[in-house]
């Protein structure tokens, strides 16, 4: 069972959440991801992911033999993974109250702890369709241009058939909000287009 | 509004200059379009698209524009930024306020708001722009890229004063003037009497009035083939059939004035042609007969010296000095005049053309319309210019006369006249303006019921006084910027009227513009059918209501 990422810090315009332990395969860069548990589902694009020790103060340090993969090594020591944490940035790109999906920024933070999920495909169509949920995430200060594109790409594959239909209407919001900066317009549409 | 005619928003401009419509995305509109916006107040503001730009949102956009290439990122940003980044915008010229409610409409003194909506003007606006609903009408072709809209002009109105077509040879000049001419003759022939009837007087160089026209397109049938009876034809030629009547102008008809004209076409000089006066006065009705005599005659000799003694050695140089004019103008005036008379309709002797002009002068008021044709001497510019000037001025006289002589009576005044002449800017050069005939009609309006059609390939050599007074213009394709200036100097947006002229295609396109219509308009004038119905073009709706087989009014009025 895929363990279920918790958030641990929290505020309007993006959370953190955190895995129990290690993960290799935690919330993709771009993924459409929803806290269901609060007021209203807060929607958010996962825009960094870092694992690491849980204490900084104790690195973790190399280990196994040179034939060792790192999945032998995890294997042949399991304490280890206990001591790591995965961790997930993500910012809030909309929220869902009632019947409303709504491409602005939630009324209240999600509750700490709360668990956070992938979004469904249904959730993802809703929030992304006009494309308006990008306004929040350009200006948003820990979301760099491949996180944008990385979501684009991600909502894209949850329009099916209407996939490159979605690209250009997002490609063409991204010009709207970007028309003075052509230079990481293109950089970001390059990452959409790849 | 917001509808598939839809093309646009209003996202700037001036009324002094020209509105700007960013186009939709997906949307697109052409030069000549024409486009309308709603007005405070509910009336429709109707004007021309007169100019397309490309524009960029910022700077960035075309100083960093994307990467030529198919790889799918390049094409998905250049797909991306069209309509954002970069679009494409219309410059419209205003010219109209249009009442859709059946109100008067107005030249265009305000403007839309900001992002309203522009649609391609539709039959419904174009109608009430053009106000003929309810009155016989001109279909003049359809505007450019809209097919299905047509626009008609008031036959009254566009023949009311002069008018012209101008263009470059082979862009459809005679196509076009022979279909106004067909309305205008059907519905003459709708008219109950003959003095309501406008009739025409074409002086058809290259035949191509009579019974058939010849264009590019093929061969159709023209004024005498479609119109039989509302129509004669004349001719210069001596073997013509099917004619009213030959005409032959005879040495005596031959007048000084009618040689002023012809200055430009024959080696005659103005004091070549001055100096016809002296012979006319000092030699008497033959003096064309007497002058082109390798020797003078008898009757010259005792005319000029009388009962003096004559030197014994009399020749022309001798008859120059005893008039008083200078030998080698008078040997110019014969070297021209000998060039006339050698003419196989010029007749020496007896007058001819009185009888001629009598003749066409009754049916022309009989409610018939009159076609000269030239034949082969179409080809011959001196030849036409003669017979038209001699024609045109004598049947203007006759006109002159019997509209005084009606003194303000209209039932006693003559009808309508619309002379049609090609090569217009010989008779109406800037040199020539004052003498022709011509130059009179143009500058007297409708005073005396007489008005000109002119058909011309060089409008920038008429004289810009009788230029001026030309009502409607039809200009197709013109290459020379002065011929442009000439036709659109003085008319408001000339700056984009040059543009769009200068856009016209060398076939069958059309910019109309002048007295006969609110605005001007660009249009694909209709097509000549195979077989073609009288009067196709004209829009009469007493003509339409009539039940199929009742007699016509001027059936049943003569």
């Amino acid at each position: 069972m895929t363990p279920t990422p918790r958030v641990v810090e929290a505020g309007l315009r993006g959370f953190a959440c955190a895995y129990e332990r290690y993960l290799e395969d935690p919330f993709r860069l771009g993924q459409f991801v929803a806290v269901r548990e609060g007021p209203c589902v807060v929607l958010g694009v996962v825009t960094d992911s870092a694992s690491g020790p849980e204490d900084p103060s104790r690195p973790l340090q190399p280990r196994g033999a040179a034939d060792q993969s790192a999945a032998d090594v995890m294997t042949a020591n399991p304490e280890i993974r206990l001591l790591l944490r995965t961790r997930v940035s993500v910012v809030s790109c909309g929220h869902i109250e009632g019947e409303a999906a709504r491409p602005t920024l939630p009324p209240m933070p999600p509750p700490l702890l709360a668990r956070v999920e992938p979004a469904s495909a249904a959730e993802t169509v809703r929030m992304a369709s006009d494309a308006t949920f990008l306004a929040l995430l350009v200006v948003a200060p820990g979301c760099d241009d491949a996180a944008i594109a990385a979501s684009v790409r991600t909502a894209a594959e949850a329009f099916g058939t209407g996939a490159h239909e979605f690209r250009v209407r997002a490609g063409k919001e991204l010009a709207r909000l970007l028309r003075a900066e052509p230079a990481r317009l293109t950089s970001i549409m390059r990452g959409i287009g790849a | 509004m917001s509808g598939p005619n839809q093309v646009g928003v209003v996202v700037g401009g001036s009324l002094t200059k020209s509105l700007e419509v960013r186009l939709d995305p997906g949307a697109s509109a052409a030069l000549g379009h024409y486009v309308m916006a709603p007005l405070d107040g509910g009336a429709q503001l109707l004007g021309m698209v007169t100019d397309i730009v490309l524009r960029s949102a910022e700077a960035g956009s075309v100083s960093w524009p994307p990467p030529a290439g198919d790889d799918p990122a390049s094409a998905l940003l250049r797909e991306v930024l069209q309509d954002t980044g970069v679009y494409t915008a219309v410059e419209v010229t205003p010219y109209l306020e249009v009442d859709l409610t059946g109100g008067d409409n107005a030249r265009a003194r305000r403007l839309p708001r900001h992002f309203a909506p522009v649609a391609l003007a539709d039959q419904e606006t174009i109608d009430a722009a053009f106000a003929v609903d309810e009155k016989a009408s001109i279909n003049l072709g359809t505007p450019l890229g809209m097919d299905r809209v047509e626009v008609c002009v008031d036959i009254e109105k566009l023949f009311e004063r002069s008018a012209g077509v101008f263009g470059k040879s082979g862009t459809g000049k005679t196509v076009i003037a022979v279909e106004m001419l067909d309305a205008r003759v059907q519905h003459s022939a709708n008219r109950p009497t003959s003095a309501d009837r406008t009739v025409a007087l074409v002086f058809d160089m290259h035949d191509d009035y009579g019974q058939r026209i010849k264009f590019e397109g093929g061969e159709r049938a023209s004024l005498k083939g479609l119109h039989p009876q509302d129509v004669a034809v004349y001719s210069l030629e001596r073997n013509a059939i099917n004619v009213e009547r030959r005409i032959e102008i005879g040495t005596r008809d031959i007048k000084p004035e009618d040689l002023d004209v012809l200055r430009d076409v024959t080696s005659l000089t103005a004091p070549g042609v001055e100096a016809s006066h002296e012979c006319e006065a000092r030699l008497g009705i033959d003096w064309v007969d007497e002058i082109t005599q390798p020797v003078p005659s008898a009757a010259v000799v005792r005319r000029l010296w009388g009962d003096e003694d004559a030197p014994e050695d009399v020749n022309w140089a001798r008859v120059a000095s005893r008039m008083g004019v200078h030998p080698g103008s008078f040997d110019n005036l014969r070297r021209g005049l000998r060039s006339l008379v050698r003419r196989e309709f010029v007749r020496s002797g007896e007058s001819q053309v009185n009888d001629v002009i009598n003749h066409v002068v009754k049916t022309l008021q009989g409610g018939k319309s009159v076609v000269v044709q030239f034949g082969r001497h179409g080809n011959d510019l001196t030849s036409y210019m003669l017979v038209a000037n001699m024609l045109s001025r004598r049947i203007w006289e006759e006109y002159r006369e019997a509209k005084e002589q009606a003194q303000g009576n209209r039932t006693k005044e003559p009808n309508r006249l619309v002379i049609v002449i090609e090569e217009a800017h010989k008779f109406v050069d800037r040199a020539l303006a004052g003498q022709s005939i011509f130059g009179q009609i143009a500058r007297e309006l409708r005073k005396y019921n007489v008005t000109l059609f002119v058909i011309d390939q060089r409008p920038s050599q008429i004289d810009s006084e009788v230029l001026s007074q030309i009502g409607t213009k039809f200009c197709f394709q013109l290459d020379s910027d002065a011929d442009v200036d000439a036709l659109v100097g003085g008319v408001a947006g000339r700056a984009a009227l040059r543009q769009v002229i200068a856009s016209l295609e060398s076939r069958q396109q059309a910019l109309v513009f002048g007295h006969a219509l609110p605005m001007p308009v660009i249009v694909r004038p209709p097509d000549l059918p195979a077989v073609r119905t009288p009067g196709a073009s004209l829009r009469d709706r007493l003509q339409q209501q009539r039940p199929a087989g009742a007699p016509s009014p001027a059936g049943l009025f003569g």
